[in-house]
């Protein structure tokens, strides 16, 4: 799943993935919440998903990555 | 103005549900449009958008939409700089630096040019197709945000500098003091 995030100035865009790593890190299931390539420089937001535990029901995959990306 | 309805969690209360709608906008938005957004009357949009004008964290512009409110770029510049400088090691700065420096000769190399304006102008070429014009125009946004941040580290390094030469040590610590990924 790939949330896309309104581009912009570089500010806008990094406080808009601050917000989205907030929301994520509270997301039952979701772990290693983190900025990619790099905290300083963040393109993207990733984490690694227990599958059951985010859908509350079985699934084929146990594991996924949720990444939220701008522009 | 959006059609959608906003949907906040109900731990974020109309203050911040306002400074997150106006601080998250790439243009100049009024009041009324905040408002629906934040899920505040405008009444109320508009106790909390001047307070934040009054702080210097917006700035106020008038548009065809009338008086609009927009993040103040110098408080957001300051801001960040000093945010790094305290965040930041010298080194982590300088591993950036590298990696954007790294990622942007790369980008030269695949583009072959030697400048982020130049990649600008190649999107007139004739033998481009959509998806090589599309491919570009993500590139040159990311190469101009590297260049956005890299301006920002720079600045960091010597905030830490001008202070490590005061005598200051608030800023100028030779290791994180957060978690990485923090923030």
């Amino acid at each position: 799943m790939v949330v896309f995030l309104g581009g912009g100035r570089g500010f806008t865009r990094r406080e808009g993935l601050r917000r989205i790593k907030e929301r994520m890190e509270n997301v039952p299931g979701f772990t290693q919440v983190r900025y990619e390539p790099s905290r300083i420089r963040p393109r993207r937001v990733s984490a690694n998903v227990d599958v059951e535990m985010f859908l509350s029901d079985s699934f084929p995959r146990t594991e996924a990555t949720v990444t939220s990306s701008s522009p | 103005m959006s059609d959608k309805e906003p949907s906040w969690p109900p731990d974020v209360d109309s203050a911040e549900r306002v400074r997150h709608v106006v601080l998250t906008q790439t243009e100049p938005r009024n009041a009324g449009w905040i408002a629906t957004e934040a899920d505040v009357s405008r009444d109320t949009a508009v106790k909390y958008l001047d307070r934040m004008v009054d702080r210097g964290d917006l700035e106020v512009t008038e548009t065809a939409d009338g008086t609009c409110y927009k993040a103040d770029s110098v408080t957001q510049l300051l801001r960040e700089v000093r945010q790094l400088a305290e965040e930041q090691t010298l080194d982590e700065l300088t591993q950036e630096l590298n990696q954007i420096s790294t990622e942007i000769d790369e980008w030269k190399d695949q583009y072959s040019v030697e400048s982020v304006s130049e990649l600008r102008k190649s999107i007139g070429d004739d033998e481009l197709t959509g998806d090589d014009r599309r491919e570009r125009l993500e590139i040159i946004e990311e190469w101009e945000y590297n260049i956005e941040i890299r301006e920002s580290i720079q600045l960091a390094i010597s905030l830490k500098s001008s202070l490590s030469t005061l005598g200051s040590d608030s800023l100028v610590a030779t290791s994180s003091t957060t978690a990485p990924q923090e923030g």
